[in-house]
């Protein structure tokens, strides 16, 4: 080749005439971006916007706060799950094989249970959780973590949570059980100390049906208590 | 007042509610436990702690931060282990031109390294380079004799003396000035044979390590074998060494 083009070009035929072979020469361009290859990109992205938050919240919640290892676990997870979201063959079920794979990461790095710091209370206050429910979670293994706030707070089906937790359907339903006992002891210490809380959404609920039981209109034995 | 139960079947209430709360409050209570819990303090922390956890929305975490997927991330730090590598390979190389092409004769760079001896032991004579001032520099230090034994109080083997021995001219009308007031001639003949045309081999260092110059054939004349392969023309014998 005789020319010092950068762009590759291409030989004339032989068959065609002299005249116009100098104008024969054809650049290659680069190849454009195909319609596969931006739905590819369009796929991941949506992906990324469809589980991204949630996944991260979730992954913020199983580490107890640990803003980098959430964050890692996380995006982690989401990069493999963006990168293998066009050979999904349930979508329903990617949300249970992202936690999964955010809590076996997790489970791999575990800390010992203890006092959360300050930085942990701020990010799992970010979520909506009190100090009380925060400290009460840390006191709690990657495991009960993850079966809590898969079952309870997200509540996911029961065999997503068995994939989360990779196990059988029954250590997954006596999981998710100790996990609410386990919570239930650490966080009761907590809340008795502290003012009675407003009556939540499971409180009204209880006196609703307590309501219907005495014929009347339910007790707000909660709400007057409030002032005490 | 209060409407508790009493003994057992509060305890049972209770722990009917723990049991519905651990089953996922998937269906309403039955209905004496709701009662009992609408007017038990215990139990309504209990159901304040699950609302504590309804509370909490994972959504409201922002996303977390991209990353390429772990295959592609592999790959990185072997494109930088294949850089690194192909830099010290091109180091190594450079290394090995670099040394090839340094002189083999390492005496060339310690004769460069004393200008002096070939300064003062060439004066007149062509500069000694190579075999040749090897020679010399052994010559000095073998044939000639010590600073001591001649009372100069020359500084060392590299500082030859200046000081010139007005005895010794008469005894060697050929001799060239040389380093040492005893030069003898096979001194002169070491440092350059072009130098001293006329000096005879015969002289001994010692007879030069002694005042008077008288040249005195040395009657040991025991040539130390020199594995140096310098071409001197004449074997002089090292009798300075201590």
């Amino acid at each position: 080749m005789s020319t010092l083009h950068p762009t590759v070009r291409v030989r004339t035929p032989p068959h065609r005439p002299r005249s116009t072979a100098r104008s024969s020469t054809t650049t290659v361009k680069p190849l454009p971006v195909t319609a596969a290859d931006r739905e590819r990109d369009l796929l991941r992205a949506a992906f990324r916007d469809l589980h991204g938050s949630r996944l991260h919240g979730f992954a913020l919640l199983v580490a107890a706060g640990d803003r980098s290892r959430g964050a890692s676990a996380a995006a982690d997870a989401l990069a493999a799950g963006a990168a293998r979201a066009a050979e999904l063959r349930h979508p329903e079920r990617a949300a249970a094989w992202l936690r999964a794979r955010v809590v076996a990461d997790l489970r791999r790095h575990a800390r010992p249970q203890g006092q959360l710091e300050p930085s942990a209370r701020a990010a799992l206050a970010g979520l909506g959780a009190s100090d009380a429910v925060a400290d009460a979670l840390g006191s709690l293994t990657v495991d009960e973590r993850a079966a809590l706030v898969a079952a309870v707070i997200e509540g996911l089906e029961p065999i997503d949570i068995e994939t989360i937790l990779a196990t059988t359907p029954v250590r997954a339903r006596r999981a998710v059980a100790r996990a609410r006992g386990r919570y239930l002891q650490s966080v009761q210490a907590a809340l008795g100390a502290l003012p009675y809380p407003s009556p939540g959404a499971l409180a009204a609920r209880v006196q609703h049906v307590a309501g219907q039981a005495m014929g009347g209109t339910p007790q707000h034995r909660l709400s007057t208590e409030a002032g005490r | 007042m209060r409407a508790r139960p009493r003994g057992a079947e509060r305890d049972d209430l209770h722990e009917r509610l723990a049991a519905w709360l651990a089953a996922g409050c998937a269906e309403d209570p039955p209905r004496d436990v709701a009662v009992h819990a609408s007017v038990c303090t215990e139990c309504g922390i209990r159901l304040a702690a699950f609302d504590g956890l309804a509370a909490i929305d994972p959504g409201r975490a922002p996303l977390p931060p991209s990353r390429q997927p772990a295959a592609e991330r592999a790959l990185v730090p072997l494109g930088r282990l294949a850089s690194i590598a192909a830099v010290m390979v091109l180091a190594g190389a450079l290394t090995g031109i670099a040394i090839g092409a340094l002189p083999r004769d390492g005496n060339q760079a310690e004769d460069d390294s004393q200008p002096t001896q070939a300064v003062l032991g060439g004066t007149g004579a062509p500069s000694s380079r190579g075999p040749e001032a090897s020679g010399f520099v052994g010559g000095v230090v073998a044939g000639s004799p010590t600073p001591e034994a001649i009372g100069t109080g020359s500084p060392g083997i590299g500082e030859p003396s200046i000081t010139p021995d007005p005895t010794f001219r008469p005894s060697t009308p050929g001799a060239q000035p040389t380093i040492g007031p005893s030069s003898s001639a096979s001194q002169a003949a070491s440092v350059s044979p072009t130098a001293s045309p006329t000096a005879t081999p015969t002289a001994s260092p010692t007879a030069a390590a002694t005042p008077a110059p008288t040249p005195a054939p040395t009657p040991l004349p025991t040539p130390e074998p020199t594995p140096t392969p310098t071409p001197d023309p004449t074997p002089t014998p090292d009798a300075s060494l201590p």
